[in-house]
């Protein structure tokens, strides 16, 4: 144990600012990914990840043309951020056609952002050095490629989508448990669905560079799966959501750093299913009827 | 004089305009009154409780009347027990956390659930009979043990006029005594009750009241002579002496 | 193949024939079995596929070594069945809903091809990531041998995808009786026998090897656009299955055509040096397709109503 602290304390004080950082953004994501399980939004994470794709194009074109260099972080999480948000507005829009349903509007979506943003990246890359390493990171993840700066954003976004969380606790417990019921205390269901979804890409944005765009799906499902193993209260059992979340994005990251073969978004979920699939064992996982 | 609890005039609700489940509904519930919303399957009941609720569209907002109010005015005073069916159990709470779940209007955004109100909510469970269950998880509770716990989630506001959809659909006996008994408790309190009731058999039993509804309302009055009035309830196919022979209570 | 024209024409024949041929197999291949999986409301599954024969096709090229296609189709056929059963097994189990039990399962498939691809040193194998999310749609080109027919000269993944479109089609064709009961209303047509278990096990391998000889050459990305977009373009004119799947194929057909070439001839009119990926192009035409097909279809009601 203390060789292990050592290590971590030789490493230095950037990765010990990503190690902190990323560890928030897990906690986040695992606290965050508790309402997305229970507004079965699984797949708009997935559909959000891929979509903030076309934006981080963009963004670091305008950085570019503005000279004030494309990979400016604060740049790079707005893009992803608008063009993840466009995405989780079309979704359901499309949805409500006849005989697209959910999942069909979620494979529409996917394709036609996740395929502008390849178009867009290839104009990119014409631009960008060399940037075969820069695609990978992207894609996969990769806390030893984050600087100071990066950290800062990604640290900020994903405090401020937990703040948010804890001051609407009980009003998204209850949007989540019963909506029905939610919309007839008076609540505005609309507006907090709303500000759930926006918490959702705020996270999803914010773990895109550790995690990688495919991946990062994964810290928001599979920590608050895992914690529905447990009994007792929403706030019981988002908080063990949280703790998962930020223990696999924590094993992750030193993971990746001590072999760098390993991309960060593959570590991180590798430990998060793992966990996961150890929670199955725990007695009584296997619930009463759901829906009786 | 104070106004009815609930009042509709010509109220109509439902998707378009060529088929509304529910049209031109008059009827007025008189306060302190416990009435059951009787009629076939399909006949418009429960859009009729979300119509009055807001939330299915309605036709024309005005023609119903909580109070004398608006439903916005004062919702504070209308509770709300929908479909159990609608529900996903696997949701991580336990029953406390979806009782206190009634009062968080009162408490207002941004407030955390405090000590006040996790022991309004218990009470709230001891009047169902489920203090002993208050933490445990809602995936590990019986049927019977979960529609009490909406029951008590609609109890914890404290509401002067409860609208509850089949309350007692799917639960054994000893659950449906339990809430037919609280129901009663409350009525004496002075809160006014309208319920959908699918079984005919124990309507008479557990309502004074009750409303026949197909689409339109037919009848409105004491369930006892309402129901017995053969030549309404052929109307709409409702066959009631062969019912009323099947129940051995 | 001096004999055949010279200058622009053989340029295109060389390079831009091979790339439109193959995506064209691809959606002929995807875009028939994607019919069966919109209908049944399962979209994603060919998503979450793609991204899970990641680890099977690492597998199969680390036992088999290089370039063994055999084994890494076996391989990526197996992660692909292997995930849609597990996953099924996580809902079971744990009462989730489908996209969280379909998600947990393939990002950790991915995840883990990642690792082994990174780890083993695969990385000289043409299976970089960059290649498995987009396709090398571009890498393919006729290899004109002095002395040979031209045919010797098709790449491979073209034979591979002719195959695999070949076999969706016949599949579709053999069992459609079946397919349609299912697609309708799967739990009765259990019931009723209709829908053996070694059925549903054969649908979901067919769909994996339609899959893994897709994304070789066009990417994951394509892939998804190439299941559901044509099936769901056909959706709202449709109402037969005969009909879907004849609107499915043509839209979808002349969709990938229009896609291609506007990514590789739109740059010269804008006068940038960079090719656009026809990957992304065309999967961006067949998903923006959709909500335009049913826009033509409540169009055409009003004019007619």
């Amino acid at each position: 144990m203390t060789s292990f602290l050592d290590n971590i304390a030789v490493i230095g004080q950037n990765t010990q600012l990503a190690l902190a950082g990323c560890t928030l953004f897990g906690g986040v994501a695992g606290a965050v990914g508790t309402f997305v399980l229970a507004r079965r939004r699984a797949l708009l994470a997935d559909v959000a990840g891929h979509a903030s794709l076309p934006g981080v194009c963009v963004a670091f074109l305008i950085g570019e043309s503005l000279g004030i260099g494309g990979r400016t972080p604060w740049l790079l999480l707005a893009g992803a951020a608008i063009s993840a948000l466009l995405a989780a507005w079309c979704v359901p829009l499309l949805a409500r056609l006849r005989g697209i349903g959910p999942d069909g509007a979620v494979a529409i979506t996917l394709s036609f952002f996740f395929g502008l943003g390849t178009v867009l990246l290839s104009s990119v890359q014409s631009h960008a050095s060399g940037s075969q390493g820069g695609l990978r990171s992207l894609l996969f993840g990769s806390a030893a490629a984050t600087n100071r700066g990066d950290i800062i954003a990604l640290a900020t976004l994903a405090f401020a989508a937990l703040m948010v969380l804890i001051a609407l606790f009980k009003e998204f417990s209850a949007l989540a448990f019963d909506e029905q019921h939610a919309q007839s205390l008076g609540l505005p269901v609309r507006t907090l669905d709303l500000v759930l979804m926006v918490l959702l890409v705020a996270t999803v944005v914010s773990g895109m560079q550790v995690a990688g765009i495919v991946l990062v799906v994964a810290l928001l499902v599979t920590p608050a799966a895992a914690a529905r193993a447990f009994r007792g209260s929403i706030a019981r059992v988002t908080a063990i959501g949280a703790f998962i979340g930020a223990l696999s994005a924590a094993i992750g990251v030193i993971l990746s750093l001590r072999f760098e073969e390993l991309p960060t978004g593959s570590a991180m979920t590798l430990a998060a299913t793992a966990i996961f699939f150890v929670t199955l064992l725990l007695p009584g996982r296997m619930m009463r009827g759901a829906l009786t | 004089m104070s106004a009815a609890p609930l009042e509709l005039r010509g109220f109509s609700a439902g998707y378009s305009a060529s088929e509304m489940p529910v049209a031109d509904a008059t009827f007025s519930l008189a306060r302190g009154t416990m009435t059951a919303l009787v009629g076939p399957n399909g006949a418009g009941k429960s859009t009729l409780l979300k119509g009055i609720l807001r939330l299915t569209p309605v036709h024309d907002a005005s023609s119903v009347r909580f109070f004398g109010e608006p439903l916005d005015r004062v919702r504070s005073r209308v509770a709300y027990l929908p479909q159990r069916s609608e529900i996903d159990w696997t949701f991580p709470a336990c029953a406390l956390d979806v009782v206190a779940m009634g009062l968080y209007r009162r408490l207002g955004l941004f407030r955390r659930v405090g000590r006040a109100a996790r022991d309004e909510a218990l009470a709230a469970l001891a009047l169902v009979g489920l203090e002993d269950t208050a933490s445990k998880s809602i995936g590990e509770l019986s049927g019977g043990q979960r529609q009490r716990v909406l029951v008590a989630r609609a109890l914890v506001q404290r509401a002067d006029i409860v609208l509850l959809d089949e309350p007692f659909a799917n639960v054994d006996e000893v659950t449906e005594q339990a809430i037919a008994s609280v129901l009663q408790k409350l009525r004496g309190e002075g809160t006014t009750i309208l319920a959908v009731h699918h079984d005919l058999g124990t309507v008479r039993s557990i309502f004074e009241d009750a409303i026949l509804f197909n689409i339109r309302v037919l009848a409105h009055g004491p369930s006892r002579a309402t129901l017995a009035d053969t030549s309404v309830a052929r109307a709409y196919g409702i066959v009631l002496e062969q019912e009323h022979a099947g129940r051995t209570s | 193949m001096n004999d055949l024209a010279a200058g622009p024409m053989r340029s295109f024949l060389v390079f831009d024939l091979p790339v439109l041929v193959a995506a064209l197999l691809a959606l002929i291949a995807c875009g028939t079995l994607g019919n069966w999986i919109v209908l049944r409301k399962e979209s994603m599954t060919g998503d979450a596929i793609a991204h899970a024969v990641l680890p099977g096709l690492v597998a199969g090229f680390l036992v088999a070594g290089r370039h063994s296609i055999i084994a890494m189709f076996v391989g990526a056929a197996i992660a692909g069945v292997a995930t849609i059963l597990i996953a099924n097994w996580v809902r079971r189990r744990t009462k989730l809903e489908s996209g969280a039990a379909l998600g947990i399962v393939f990002t950790a498939f991915f995840a883990l091809g990642v690792a082994l691809l990174e780890f083993e040193g695969a990385r000289q194998v043409d299976l970089d990531p960059g290649c498995v999310l987009f396709g090398a749609l571009e890498t393919l080109f006729l290899i004109v041998p002095a002395n040979g027919s031209w045919i010797e000269g098709i790449p491979r993944e073209i034979w591979t995808l002719a195959a695999a479109a070949v076999i969706a089609i016949g599949f579709s064709i053999a069992f459609a009786k079946e397919l349609a009961a299912i697609a309708f209303d799967r739990e009765h047509a259990q019931i009723a026998g209709v829908s053996p278990r070694w059925l549903e096990q054969l649908m979901l391998f067919v769909t994996s090897m339609a899959i893994v000889a897709s994304f070789e050459a066009v990417g994951s990305v394509l892939v998804i656009a190439l299941l559901a977009c044509p099936s769901l373009i056909a959706a709202p004119h449709a109402s037969s299955l005969r009909s879907r799947f004849t609107i499915s194929l043509v839209a979808g057909c002349v969709l990938t055509g229009c896609g291609y070439l506007l990514a590789a001839y739109a740059p010269a009119v804008f006068h940038t040096s960079t090719a656009l990926n026809a990957a992304g192009m065309i999967a961006v035409l067949l998903s923006a397709a959709v909500p335009l097909s049913f826009a033509l279809r409540a169009l055409l009601n009003r004019r007619s109503a």
